[in-house]
């Protein structure tokens, strides 16, 4: 189980959240929602280890046991895992093999062996056919010159390698055409299990028509002001935020 | 395909073997003359097996390409010298990738004369420096006949005490219209004490030129750190593929492959010390 305790974290001085909690149990899906500038991205980042932000309070574990003295990496090895809004292009770097370095990262974490370029690649096989991508994808250097949807799709078949336990979706359907959005869904869809947890960040209500949460949270100024079921999005996309914020 | 030519410097003197007949290359003390006969391509690998000077005098002729590779990984100081004339109505080519990941002193001076239309020179520079090395990159570059192209990129990754200099010159005559020339010089500073110094200049006097030029000196970048943290990779191993992709750009200027992995290799085998 994945729980933040009233999470406080700010950067250069300005606060960001602001006492936020949510716990996430194995097989649960929450889509958190709200204006921009809210906080939404800043909490899966913080909660992922990233250095610029400062814990001002609060703790973050995963099954009773704190995270936050964890590096990222670490972090990434008990299962977090987050799809960035924004992948980072990484000139130089095989595609194929960032994604063989990654998944025998967690392998020798996890105490098994590595596996060699030809076995990864028929591991990998069945991950490429879940987001609709050939074999010419893994020849390109990481996200580079990849367009919105190749690297939202990226992020996906890097979650499907790592199988991670609780996975943070920042705006993954920012960028997105409908058919890119289908194949994202349908690819999340068929890797939700009973025993991963979702946080999908999102500004609209079409995603989470593909990727039906089980709870819907409103983000306003670093804090969880309002959680309802599916319907709350609804509500949200016609509604807008502005009876939430008075 | 080119022809290869493996050279090896020591104590002064420059070995090889198996010269094409279409190379001249020979030695007279620090003076190397070396003359690519004309529709001609070959490329040289120099690997430094100890320091010392040496001023290489490249003329390459019309229509021939020369693609010479120096690498310096040994602990001693290199003082390199090129002067590069590509001849009246050249269509020459002349590109050199110099690598240095020693912890000593190099300084490099190269000056360029393009004598003839269409010629093209091509600087690319790797410097992967720590303890108390410097690197010292002065470039002239005499743009003297229209039509001529250059490239200049010069990378360092400096740790520890290490520093870099380079002070890039363009100069373009009237008579040279259709120049197009660029210079760029990127320095990663992966320690508070390294230090790199970044100077390139241009002179123009003609009016239909494309010319560029431009320096940046910053640390990795930390998102793309995060990144790959999140992915699980240690930090000493995102550091790792950072700063190779931040040097693949100029290794793959490389023109052989077997000559392009040796490069890898070792620039692994220096990031790995570091």
């Amino acid at each position: 189980m994945l729980e933040i305790k009233t999470l406080c974290a700010k950067i250069n001085e300005t606060d960001i959240l602001k006492g936020l909690s949510l716990t996430v149990k194995p097989g649960e899906i929450h889509a958190i929602m709200g204006p921009n500038g809210s906080g939404k991205s800043t909490l899966s980042k913080v909660v992922c280890g990233h250095p610029s932000y400062e814990i001002t309070g609060g703790d973050v574990t995963i099954d009773g046991e704190s995270i936050l003295e964890d590096a990222p990496d670490v972090r990434a090895q008990k299962g977090l895992f987050m799809a960035f809004q924004y992948p980072v292009e990484i000139p130089g770097v095989h595609n194929g093999n960032f994604l063989r370095m990654i998944y025998n990262a967690k392998r020798k974490a996890t105490g098994l062996d590595e596996l060699d370029p030809l076995e990864f690649e028929t591991f990998l096989q069945e991950k490429l056919k879940m987001v609709e991508m050939d074999d010419l994808f893994l020849e390109r250097a990481v996200n580079h010159g990849f367009s919105g949807g190749e690297k939202k799709r990226n992020e996906i078949l890097q979650m499907l390698v790592l199988e991670p336990r609780f996975v943070f979706l920042d705006e993954t359907d920012s960028g997105l055409d409908i058919d890119a959005l289908r194949i994202v869904s349908k690819a999340v869809n068929q890797y939700k299990n009973t025993q991963t947890g979702f946080v999908v960040i999102t500004h609209y209500q079409r995603l989470l028509s593909h990727i039906v949460p089980d709870v819907v949270h409103v983000m306003v100024d670093g804090q969880l002001v309002k959680t309802g079921d599916k319907s709350l999005a609804l509500e949200l996309e016609e509604k807008g935020y502005d009876w939430l914020l008075t | 395909m080119d022809a290869y030519l493996q050279i090896l410097f020591r104590d002064g003197i420059l070995v090889w073997e198996n010269c094409p007949p279409f190379v001249s290359l020979r030695q007279e003390g620090d003076d190397v003359y070396v003359e690519v006969s004309e529709d001609q391509s070959v490329v040289g690998v120099v690997r430094y097996q100890t320091g010392g000077c040496i001023r290489w005098h490249v003329d390459v002729q019309k229509s021939a390409r020369f693609s010479l590779i120096s690498i310096q990984q040994k602990q001693c100081s290199l003082d390199d010298t090129m002067v590069v004339q590509l001849q009246e109505n050249a269509h020459a080519s002349l590109h050199w990738m110099v690598a240095e990941l020693s912890t000593f002193t190099t300084k490099r001076q190269v000056d360029v004369f393009f004598h003839g239309p269409h010629s093209n020179f091509q600087l690319y520079g790797l410097h992967v420096m720590s303890e108390q090395a410097s690197v010292e990159t002065k470039t002239h570059l005499r743009h003297l006949a229209p039509y001529t192209t250059a490239t200049q990129q010069v990378k360092s990754v400096l740790f520890d005490r290490a520093t870099s200099l380079f002070s890039g010159l363009v100069h373009v005559e009237p008579v040279a219209q259709k120049t197009d020339s660029n210079q760029y010089n990127h320095s990663l500073i992966l320690s508070d004490q390294a230090r790199a110094i970044s100077k390139p200049q241009l002179e123009i006097f003609a009016d239909d030129v494309k010319c560029s030029h431009g320096a940046t000196i910053g640390q990795l970048d930390r998102d793309e750190w995060f990144y790959l943290l999140t992915r699980g990779l240690s930090d000493c191993d995102a550091k790792s593929m950072l700063l190779t992709a931040y040097c693949q750009e100029i290794i793959d200027t490389i023109p052989i492959e077997d000559a392009r992995d040796r490069m890898m290799h070792t620039l692994l085998r220096k990031l790995a010390t570091v």
